[in-house]
């Protein structure tokens, strides 16, 4: 028996039961997120304290089933049976069962009950099922199970200490009461015997002895997980013996029927003999609310308003904030720049590093808020509601309502959204969803859009002062992606991804209060995400950005201005000689640029951007943030801090004031549009490809999304660039 | 249910809101008919219609679920109904969960 540090319990249940609730609850603080190698599925583990010593809980995504049909549930199964890489033999399953509706929940627990590992049933929910007169006698409960149930409300921290306490005996005790599980008819029990007895004859091929309940899984479920994984690593050898063990059981019915039978049969023997429950189901409040919010007049009018009102809120929400974040900056850059002796040195901290690293902290106000939307949505219940009324118009571009979750989601970050492909079935439903999910203006492009937005759309009030242009301007830019996104994903799944319209099928969880641990600590591992990413990939990005743009730095023009600066000192008054100082500060800094390595990068490109209206500086910032998007604000901080104005102008100030050579204003509205246009519909963001790659293990489909949305952004900037300069706007 | 009512098999989706049916089977063996056979459309179980649409939205035990019209056809259920000449109204199958 191997000996290790600690003990792993893996936490599993349907979703909505208050899964991660509890882990919140059993671990605090101290849980970390990660990756399951190879996968986007996240992995979140944190630490249980014990009264002696301590264990990993493992939090697994949620399933009514082991038989696994999305990458999630198989996560799931995989962990369970020991043979997810990357992850622990498991110790102990923690189930977290919803009192309310026991019969549901017990087909998992049927499942577990026939693995070899101890199981603890967390009994959740209990004050709802009071509520709706589910009387459960817990001794006859546990009795009938046959394993030991912990009552607990996770949401209000009751019974936690005593669950404790219990997997701390059974971890201890290692050893699972056996309680018979549901019965199989005779027949079924004899295929699954003569298939567990073929796939031990080559236990040596596949490396390990497959237990029964994996058989049973490769048996029943058709083409599924567990067959194909045994099937390719034997080369197909057993495949013949499979279908003729799965023909002679066909007449008795669908194998899933069967399966479904027995366990529900056993299921109703626990409940009849434990349970109370009331004839009727009464309407609950969540029946009343659903009445206006799925109803398609109201329920969509309702939809289309909470998302308006989230965008204002965030528009709104973070201007102070972001006033403070700014004028902060502009102080320490002040600080610095007077406290280090001037050069390099002091240009690198302060020109490179500080404005760079500030003018995206600037934006985490809104990047906050708008994860603190959906984290709420998602958490009061709205977000499956969501997914009904959008199911009608997803179905129509070939995808389901499913995948308007992760879609909403990228709104934050892409990186997310495609983790949360996960819950989608199907491949090549998943791939599309992937690759139209950058589409969705993510939190690193609101940089661009808030800076420009400020800077050159007018704040004119709209409909009676409920709105403004630039609240609308920016819902524009958002409903531009959208609108992108519906008919490439028709087009992908009519072309390259061709396949039948996924089925749709998604719980609608009662509503209910957001838990507020549960919401914050989604905020901050989201905010942390982000800021981490600042903090190092667009310092880096920053540093670099500076050098191409303070290098090579001409001794003959540095000689020139100190000749110019000799001949100030002999002017008369303080004042005049600071006034022509600053003046030549600027004029030098502004000829040192022109003759950089990013001055010759950008010249280069020009003649391809120039129809976008744009100039070389322009083009050379939107090619130094194909890492990591918001790297275009700090790009552009650094080239206007350091070209013509180095005062401590405020940020939008240097934007506004900018000209191109010959005096006429760089960034006019059709301008800004363009940039923004672009920004929108480009794929920029090297993190998101990478993730691309993992969730399709091929370079393919990031190189295709790239060039796809690089060509379609293009053509967007082109056509809202022409557009604009004919209809006159911004004068 | 009485001799003089007769049965009528219908899928989900010929139901209309407000209908409470029971569950007589589900067709098929595809992966959404395991699915549906799993959250609990087994022979015996009751349903409620709750929205009407497509896709729709019905009650299995205490939980919604909406489904489409497609995965809904697959759910076989069973209304009684009165033979012509009778004046009962139309009753439904008694709960059996």
């Amino acid at each position: 028996m191997q000996k290790r540090s600690h003990s792993t319990i893996a936490i599993v249940g349907n979703p909505n039961v208050g899964k991660s609730t509890l882990f919140n609850a059993l671990t605090g603080l101290s849980q970390i997120t990660g990756n399951y190698p190879g996968v986007t599925v996240e992995r979140k583990v944190g630490k249980l304290r014990l009264r002696e010593g301590a264990a990993h809980i493992i939090d697994l995504p949620g399933a009514y089933s082991l038989a696994a049909r999305s990458p999630d549930e198989m996560i799931v199964a995989d962990v369970l049976l020991g043979q997810q890489a990357g992850e622990n033999p498991i110790d102990c399953v923690l189930v977290v069962v919803d009192a309310t509706n026991l019969e549901r929940n017990l087909y998992l627990v049927s499942q577990l009950c026939e693995f070899d590992i101890p199981i603890v049933v967390a009994l959740n929910m209990m004050d709802l099922a009071e509520r709706a007169q589910v009387f459960i006698d817990l001794d006859a409960f546990q009795r009938e199970l046959g394993v030991p149930v912990v009552p607990v409300q996770a949401n209000k921290n009751a019974g936690i200490a005593r669950l404790k306490d219990v997997l701390e005996e059974t971890l201890r005790a290692g050893r699972r009461s056996r309680k018979p599980g549901p019965v199989y008819p005779p027949d079924l029990a004899s295929e699954l015997d003569g298939l567990l007895d073929a796939l031990h004859r080559h236990a040596l091929q596949l490396g390990r002895r497959i237990p029964r309940i994996e058989a049973f899984r490769i048996l029943v479920d058709q083409g599924g997980h567990a067959e194909k994984r045994v099937i390719r690593a034997l080369d197909g050898a057993l495949q013949s013996e499979l279908t003729l063990r799965r023909s002679r059981l066909g007449a008795a019915g669908a194998l899933s029927a069967i399966e479904a039978r027995c366990r529900y049969a056993w299921i109703r023997g626990i409940i009849a003999a434990s349970v109370q429950k009331p004839a009727r189901h009464a309407v609950t409040f969540s029946d009343r609310l659903d009445k206006a919010l799925t109803n398609r007049f109201t329920g969509g009018i309702i939809f289309l308003a909470l998302m308006a009102g989230v965008f204002q809120a965030i528009y709104n929400g973070a201007a102070p904030v972001m006033f403070v974040i700014d004028r902060t900056f502009a102080a320490i850059s002040q600080f610095v720049s007077s406290w280090l002796p001037s050069g390099a040195m002091n240009s690198l901290i302060v020109d490179g590093v500080i404005a760079g690293v500030g003018s995206v902290l600037i934006f985490l106000p809104q990047i906050l808020i708008l994860s603190l939307f959906i984290a709420l949505l998602e958490d009061c219940g709205y977000m499956a509601r969501a997914a009904f009324i959008m199911d009608r118009l997803f179905s129509k571009c070939g995808l389901s309502g499913q995948c308007f979750i992760p879609l909403l989601s990228s709104f934050a970050c892409a990186i997310p959204g495609i983790m949360a492909t996960r819950i989608i079935p199907e491949r090549r439903d998943r791939i599309t969803t992937i690759l139209v999910a950058p589409l969705m203006s993510c939190s690193a492009r609101l940089p661009v859009y808030t800076v420009l937005i400020a800077a050159f759309i007018p704040n004119t009030p709209l409909v009676g002062g409920l709105m403004g242009l630039q609240g609308v301007t920016l819902l524009g830019l958002y409903l531009l992606g959208i609108a992108v996104a519906a008919p490439t994903a028709w087009l992908l799944k009519r072309t390259l991804l061709r396949g039948e319209t996924p089925p749709f099928l998604l719980e609608l969880p009662a509503y209910k209060t957001p838990q507020l641990r549960t919401v914050l600590l989604r905020v901050w591992s989201q905010g942390l995400e982000f800021l981490l990413r600042a903090g190092t990939v667009i310092c880096a990005i920053s540093i670099i950005v500076w050098a191409l743009g303070y290098f090579p730095r001409s001794s003959e023009v540095r000689d020139k201005y100190d000749a110019m600066r000799m001949s100030a000192a002999a002017l008369p008054t303080a004042d005049e000689r600071e006034a022509v100082l600053a003046r030549l500060d600027r004029a030098e800094n502004s000829e040192h640029l022109h003759n950089s390595y990013f001055a010759r990068m950008g010249h280069a490109i020009e003649p391809f951007v120039r129809p976008l209206g744009w100039d070389w500086r322009i083009g050379m910032a939107t090619l130094a943030s194909f890492p990591a998007r918001e790297v275009i604000v700090s790009t552009l901080g650094t080239l206007f801090n350091l070209s013509d104005d180095a005062e401590e102008t405020g940020f939008l100030d240097s934007l506004r004031r900018a000209q191109r050579t010959g005096g006429a204003p760089l960034f006019t509205v059709p301008v800004a549009l363009s940039i923004m246009v672009f920004f929108a519909l480009c794929c920029q963001c090297g993190a998101t490809l990478v993730m691309i790659y993992r969730e399709t293990k091929t370079w393919r489909w990031p190189t295709f999304a790239f060039v796809y949305m690089t060509a379609l952004a293009y053509a967007g900037a082109w056509i809202i660039y022409r557009i604009a300069l004919a209809a006159g706007w911004g004068g | 249910m009485t001799a003089s009512d007769a049965v009528l098999e219908l899928t989900l989706r010929d139901c209309v809101a407000g209908d409470d049916v029971a569950v007589v089977d589900v067709i098929g063996d595809s992966a959404v008919a395991a699915r549906l056979r799993e959250i609990g459309m087994v022979p015996g179980a009751t349903v409620r219609i709750v929205h009407h649409g497509n896709p729709m939205i019905v009650q299995l035990g205490n939980t919604r679920f909406c489904l489409r019209g497609n995965e809904a056809a697959l759910v076989l259920t069973a209304i009684s109904i009165p033979l012509p000449g009778q004046k009962t109204a139309c009753k439904r199958l008694p709960n059996e969960a």
